[in-house]
């Protein structure tokens, strides 16, 4: 690494932080000089190359229930001991502190304009949100496998800062492919010289996939789960049925907070509020950038057929619209999310022991 | 497509189970026809991903 000795902050939840479990989950932040818990490897294996300067200690549920206030906070927090370079976690595969150490990165480190580097297992809802924000090195599950964890990240530490210039400026090009350094992918375009066209490449992996001989993609192609259908609907004249959509149609002001791209967030409105059956519409607005929304806002039972639905109960072709409309938006949100989202719809949706459900979709 | 096992096929995008062009009564008509066979296909029994459309099979 270089000669002048780097600089470091390093941020942990309240248990490293040793300051206790899950009933500490809602300390606010705390500051200590020098390194905590994992920090105390992670300055052994920097050795004379950098110094854990402080170690800044937030309470999981303290971080994750108003991330601009943390990250705020941490900011103000973090910018006097002046760092080079920040680190997080690792995180292995806990959720909230996953995501949390990927807003602080994400966050301290672009309003300071420094890498930050943090660790995460591979189903850490985190990954897919921050990977491109900061690096975030691949780790086990837990924290039995710290010391490969804090190993990483020292190494990717040790790549990207530039050796010469001292730069705060993230120097790129020392560091190594994901596979090679073991972090996941950023979505960093490099350019690279190979001996073969792509045509060629292309055509040597499918001879050796016909071969059945082993091949290595260079575009790495998502897995959706394959999941057994559902049985059929005995009988509709008995079946409670609901609405769920991922239009984003939601009251003017949109209360819930959804992100009209990336979202990450379902709520639920009432149908006798949100579609009086009599009177006057309310005002809606559509949280979805993905589709151009007039025609769905001059008469949303174009994309939630809520009267139709009404009629239908009422003939008595199904037994129950649920009185409930589950609602989030779909537009470039990340696959591990929609998941998420889908298991928390999915749950709710047994617990009301609703029968069947349409879900509508731009 | 990418595993939904039971799904229909709107109209476009901006309007999935409408027609702007149509007036209104005859747009809600075809909602109607829309979530009739949403609740006929909820009623099928499917043994791997299926693409409906108002009219059949894909």
């Amino acid at each position: 690494m270089s000669e002048k000795k780097l600089r470091m902050v390093h941020y942990l939840n309240q248990f490293f932080g040793q300051i206790g479990g899950e009933e500490k989950a809602d300390v606010a932040f705390s500051v200590k000089e020098g390194p905590v818990g994992p920090g105390v490897l992670l300055q052994k294996l920097l050795g004379e190359d950098g110094t854990i300067m402080a170690t800044i200690i937030c309470g999981d549920n303290y971080f994750a229930g108003n991330l601009d206030r943390a990250s705020e906070e941490a900011l103000k927090l973090v910018e006097p001991f002046k760092p080079d370079i920040l680190f997080a976690g690792p995180a292995f595969a806990a959720g909230r502190y996953g995501l949390n150490c990927g807003e602080f990165c994400k966050t301290v480190g672009g309003k300071l304009g420094i890498p930050a580097i943090t660790g995460m297992y591979q189903e850490n809802p985190g990954v897919e949100i921050y990977r491109k924000d900061c690096y975030i090195a691949q780790t086990g599950d837990s924290a039995a496998k710290m010391a490969e964890a804090v190993n990483r990240m020292v190494s990717i530490a040790r790549k990207v800062i530039s050796t010469e210039t001292h730069s705060k400026v993230l120097a790129g090009d020392q560091i190594g492919k994901p596979s090679e350094d073991e972090y996941f992918p950023r979505g960093v375009l490099r350019n690279e010289h190979t001996e073969k066209t792509a045509a060629c490449r292309g055509l040597d992996m499918l001879l050796a996939k016909i071969k059945g001989q082993p091949f290595v993609s260079e575009v790495v192609m998502a897995k959706y789960d394959s999941i057994p259908p559902p049985p059929p609907v005995k009988d509709l004249k008995s079946c409670e049925v609901a609405l769920v959509s991922d239009c984003g149609l939601c009251p003017k002001g949109n209360p819930h907070g959804l992100s009209g791209r990336g979202n990450k967030v379902w709520c639920t409105y009432e149908t006798k509020d949100l579609f009086p059956e009599k009177g006057s519409l309310p005002e809606y607005e559509v949280a979805h950038t993905g589709y151009y929304p007039k025609e769905v806002l001059e008469n949303p039972y174009r994309i939630l057929p809520v009267d139709i639905m009404r009629e239908l109960e009422n003939e008595g072709i199904i037994g129950k619209f649920h009185p409930t409309y589950f609602c989030t938006s779909g537009n470039v949100t990340p696959n591990l999310v929609c998941h998420d989202m889908g298991e928390g719809i999915a749950a709710e949706i047994k617990k009301r022991q609703i029968g069947a459900v349409i879900l509508t979709s731009t | 497509m990418v595993g939904i096992n039971r799904a229909l096929r709107g109209q476009t995008i901006t309007n999935l189970l409408g027609d702007s062009n149509l007036p209104p009564e005859k747009e809600k008509e075809l909602r109607r026809k829309y979530v009739l066979r949403a609740l006929e296909i909820l009623s099928t029994d499917v043994q791997k991903p299926q693409m409906f459309s108002l009219d059949g099979v894909e």
